[in-house]
């Protein structure tokens, strides 16, 4: 341990105290009228702005949220349980901002920027408001470059882009994390800065999302931020924004962020109680007015900027939590409305053992094909209709009629195709390995394998392709993002991926 | 100086309420040309009489005494006495039932004198209670600044430990000793923390 040398900091000490300057505090106060729940009344502070900061005596700070003839409306960031009424408050004539930087990195931070995981302050020079207007249209492209998630029925289906906002949507216990929790997973060498931010969550659910991150080495490349259940509602609501803040720091210096909110259903709630109690007046579901616009502005700044500005961006994962599968509720189609895409994960496919439990037919992406990479466009370009007409197909079957030997043969392709399609949690696949077995799925080389044996196929497959044929592999990763790739018989590359398809499947002997 | 300013009036429905029936008693004032000293006696009649007695203030707020008892006990009490523009008033307002925003309407009314005679409150702490000079130079200086004429009300408070607080609307203007003192240690914190961590070999004891 490291004994501090007093007589030092003495002389540190004395040297500032000589240099300290006092000018006259000039400051714009008001006075505590009532307080609680998160939320204070104040009368006074005439000349303070909306959303401008504020200033407790114990030092918690606040936002101007609520305007009115007599008194003012304050959201308490932080412990309001010492705050009294009489207590004097000063507008502190800033917005609310946090620390950004490479020292955010592989931190857990709450949603104002302080340290949760006991490493020490964060050591940033830099910081950002929370409340920013998006970038506008100049200052935008359309989304070009793909941004992988590792999941093959996602990167193949519903492709994500960078500066895409997908969001995914689902009852609980569908894996929606796990979904979101992969593709930052999959950010390992990509360059791409991660951001999980957990709103209204079990602070135990947090923990384990966290250990996952640190065991797979992803925090080296991530920041988790997190205002827990425990958390009262002001910070719950400020969290994504504050999340955002730090990830615009990497769009604007023309690097890439990919930014989870989980969930924005709780987070609405938390802005909901504030409104509540704040007595703005309750619309449907009891939510403000405003609540598409919470959503909406913060969505809005996830974007793809334009080349002059760097060409950076920040790609979005929000999550949704469902009700019995209610995608109609106020929030899901707000949230629906915004983004470009949506995944649905659906409890009956997670319980029929199909996961990630995507519903494949209401399921789109509506910018990430532009996005996708060539050759998975040529492999998988028709799988999403491919499959949902193999579901119609399904629920006619089991009326029990016999079917036509063509019928019969639909049905066999897309029962190994929902078996190549399942992935285990946290095995995120690259690109090539994904292209190379839904190749396979895809053009049948699959159709004499037992269904339950799809599984072992595969795994056996890309190993044989990684340890005997890394030509090919290479050859694909090499071509991946040219036109033809895997779109013709008589493409090399084609030709080559089935010359390797037809050499393992006659060594393959299936394990007992 | 008498101690004007209302610690505790913070029913904004109160101080609506007061501004409105300030604004009528001023308006009634003005109109005889005695504003000022019908404010005086309202003053008087609040610092003096109800805080006396509080049973009287408590008899004509009650929704129990009828109005008619009310005024008559007001004229026994007070009829003569005072002008009767504030008499008149004050059964006014017992008349509607507002006896208990009274502190709040005189607060209003003295806020839209001010401003209707161009004056402005000011409201100076100190550590100790400063001699007559130094409040004139104070009042001179500030009438300078402010281009107003300036009511100043003077309070001690030895929390300060020294030097002065001035409070005009909404801004604090703060030259206090204790406000140094806590802008000093958060200054020192914060800089020798950043230096602690900056270069932590100059500070650790060798071995």
């Amino acid at each position: 341990m490291t004994k501090f040398n007093a007589d030092e900091i003495a002389s540190v000490l004395q040297a500032e105290i000589e240099q300290y300057d006092s000018n006259i505090d000039v400051r714009e106060v008001g006075t505590v009228l009532e307080v609680g729940d998160g939320i204070a009344r104040v009368h006074g502070l005439s000349g303070v702005m909306a959303n401008e900061m504020v200033e407790f005596p114990n030092g918690t700070r606040g936002l101007a949220f609520n305007l009115e003839e007599n008194s003012v409306g304050l959201i308490i960031l932080g412990d309001y349980l010492s705050i009294k009424e009489g207590d004097e408050v000063r507008a502190l004539g800033r917005l609310l901002s946090v620390p950004v930087g490479e020292a955010v990195i592989g931190r857990v931070l709450d949603p104002l920027g302080n340290p949760l995981d006991g490493k020490g302050p964060v050591a940033s020079t830099e910081s950002r408001p929370v409340e920013v207007i998006a970038a506008g249209v100049s200052e935008r492209q359309p989304v070009s470059q793909p941004l992988q998630t590792g999941i093959k029925a996602v990167d193949a289906m519903t492709p994500i882009g960078r500066g895409q906002r997908e969001l995914i949507i689902g009852d609980r216990k569908t894996g929606k994390t796990a979904v979101a929790i992969d593709a930052i997973l999959n950010q390992r060498d990509s360059g791409v800065k991660c951001f999980y931010v957990a709103i209204g969550q079990k602070d135990s659910s947090v923990a384990g999302v966290i250990k996952i991150l640190e065991e797979q080495g992803a925090m080296e490349y991530t920041t988790v931020i997190v205002s827990g259940a425990s958390s009262p509602a002001p910070l719950q609501y400020v969290a994504p924004y504050a999340g955002t803040a730090m990830a615009e720091y990497f769009m604007w210096k023309g690097e890439h962020a990919l930014i989870v909110y989980d969930d924005l259903s709780k987070q609405a709630v938390a802005y909901r109680e504030l409104s509540l109690l704040m007595r703005r007046p309750p619309g449907r579901e009891a939510f403000p007015g405003d609540v598409f616009y919470c959503h909406s502005r913060l969505l809005e700044r996830s974007s793809k900027l334009s080349d002059a500005l760097g060409g950076g961006s920040i790609t979005s994962l929000p999550i949704i939590e469902t009700l019995e599968g209610e995608v109609s509720a106020y929030i899901p189609t707000n949230v629906i409305s915004i983004t470009d895409g949506q995944i649905y994960l659906q409890p009956d496919l997670f319980f029929a053992g199909i996961r990630p439990a995507m519903n494949v037919g209401i399921s789109v992406s509506r910018v990430g094909g532009a996005a996708q990479v060539k050759a998975m466009k040529n492999v998988a370009g028709g799988l999403r209709l491919d499959l949902a007409a193999f579901r119609e197909l399904e629920a006619f079957a089991q009326l029990g009629t016999d079917l036509d030997a063509a019928t019969q043969s639909q049905l066999d392709r897309g029962y190994r195709m929902v078996e190549l399609l399942k992935q285990g949690q946290y095995k995120p696949l690259y690109i090539v390995d994904q292209l190379l077995s839904l190749y396979a799925g895809i053009h049948g080389y699959l159709d004499d394998v037992p269904v339950n044996e799809v599984p072992a196929w595969e795994a056996a497959f890309l190993q044989f392709v990684q340890d005997q044929k890394s030509a090919v592999w290479k050859m694909v990763d090499e071509n991946k993002d040219k036109g033809d790739t895997l779109k013709k018989a008589d493409d090399p590359t084609t030709q080559a991926v089935v010359a390797a398809i037809k050499e393992f499947k006659k060594s393959y002997k299936p394990a007992d | 100086m008498t101690e004007v300013r209302e610690k505790v009036v913070f029913d904004t429905g109160q101080q609506y309420l007061g501004a409105v029936y300030a604004k009528a008693l001023l308006g009634a004032a003005e109109k005889s040309g005695n504003a000022e000293s019908v404010l005086d006696e309202l003053n008087s009649f609040v610092d003096d009489v109800l805080a006396k007695a509080p049973n009287l203030e408590s008899t004509l707020a009650s929704p129990r005494i009828a109005v008619d008892a009310k005024t008559a006990m007001l004229d026994r009490s007070l009829g003569g006495k005072v002008s009767v523009e504030l008499l008149n008033f004050l059964k006014v307002v017992a008349r509607h039932g507002r006896f208990d925003c009274l502190r709040a309407i005189r607060q209003a009314a003295r806020q839209q004198l001010n401003e209707l005679r161009g004056r402005v409150e000011v409201f100076l702490s100190a550590a100790q209670s400063p001699s007559q000079e130094s409040i004139e130079l104070i009042v001179s200086r500030l009438k300078a600044l402010l281009g107003k004429e300036v009511d100043l009300h003077v309070d001690v408070d030895d929390e300060l430990i020294g030097g002065v607080k001035l409070r005009i609307g909404d801004t604090v203007y703060d030259a206090s000793v204790a406000n140094r003192l806590v802008r000093l240690k958060s200054e020192l914190l914060s800089k020798t923390g950043q230096q602690l961590r900056d270069n932590l070999d100059r500070f650790a004891l060798a071995d």
